[in-house]
């Protein structure tokens, strides 16, 4: 993409300038989810939604169900590059995990094809932060963290109840990418490899 | 239907190097136009690339020419949807300053339509895909 300013070239995946006068300069990716209509505006019944016509109609949760394999949720945190394939994210459903230094943890809806990245880390009720240590039942869905037994949405990232209730875990700024992208704008990225092969 | 091929030609903007400063693409910018889609604020902030040096430099593959930038599109609230967008449809949702956003993919698919110049919640942001 080019800005129209100094007509500087831009890379949508990096938010990098990569040639003109702005080379070098970064924007700031915001964090972001990527989901069905019905279940982003189950969670958020006061969104706005852009208005245009249809360009195509292929992309439904279908897209991404049928080609797992083909796409990865990937972050930059700081000088740490690390990306999850959507085939073990469907296979394990909450991923516990670090990128660099951030604790992190992966969540991801086969049903609307959701995958987010939420900050581990949160502020209690003093200036103390703590690490969430997740516990994930795949049987019955329950997503609870070890020490207090609260209950998780792994959609949100919000503790639903429990002493923990109300909760909000950090929405990271993830980005679905073809795995084939991701590897040639991010050739040192780190790739989780999967509870099997820890 | 997308893809992520480099190679892959495009009807509708074809290669145009006469005008190479207005385009890009590496091959890996070819593959994001079906890869990424993030939302990026359109403040500028500088941020230390220094150790960069060791990067291949820039050099675009295949150039497409510019197109009219998006700044005012339309927007409608989510209850007052119909058929703009559907249930299984997948959009790009976002949350600023306690706003919330969705683009859905099937409008920003094609060149015209990838980069979205935008606010919400008092910041500068496009939404890309």
């Amino acid at each position: 993409m080019e800005d129209t300013q100094t007509e500087s070239l831009w890379s949508h995946i990096l938010g990098e300038c990569m040639r003109g006068e702005l080379k070098e300069t970064r924007l700031e990716i915001m964090p972001s989810k990527m989901m069905t209509w019905e279940k982003w505006y189950a969670q958020h019944p006061d969104t706005s939604v852009m208005r245009l016509s249809r360009t195509v109609e292929n992309y439904t949760r279908e897209f991404y169900r049928k080609q797992m394999q083909r796409f990865v949720i990937g972050a930059v945190l700081g000088d740490a590059v690390k990306a999850y394939s959507f085939v073990l994210l469907q296979n394990e459903s909450v991923i516990q995990d670090s990128i660099g230094s951030t604790p992190v943890l992966v969540t991801f809806d086969s049903e609307s094809t959701r995958a987010s990245l939420f900050d581990r880390r949160v502020r209690g009720a003093g200036i103390i932060q703590r690490t969430i240590d997740f516990e994930f039942d795949a049987k019955t869905g329950r997503l609870r963290d070890r020490k207090t037994d609260s209950d998780w949405d792994p959609s949100t990232g919000k503790a639903t109840s429990g002493p923990l209730a109300g909760t909000q875990l950090k929405l990271l700024p993830g980005i679905v990418s073809f795995d084939k992208a991701w590897r040639t704008f991010h050739p040192d990225s780190a790739f989780y490899k999967g509870t099997r092969q820890k | 239907m997308p893809s992520d091929s480099p190679t892959k030609p495009q009807k509708d903007l074809p290669e145009d190097s006469s005008r190479r400063r207005h385009g890009f693409t590496t091959k890996g910018f070819a593959a994001i136009r079906w890869s990424a889609i993030g939302l990026a604020i359109a403040s500028l902030a500088q941020t230390g690339l220094s150790a960069d040096d060791t990067r291949p430099e820039f050099r675009p593959k295949r150039v497409v020419r510019p197109f009219p930038a998006i700044e005012s599109a339309s927007f409608i609230e989510g209850k007052k949807v119909r058929d703009e967008v559907r249930g299984p449809e997948l959009v790009l949702g976002v949350v600023i300053g306690g706003k919330a956003r969705a683009y859905p993919i099937n409008q920003l698919t094609r060149p015209t339509r990838e980069i979205i110049n935008d606010r919400l919640g008092g910041r500068s942001i496009a939404a890309t895909w």
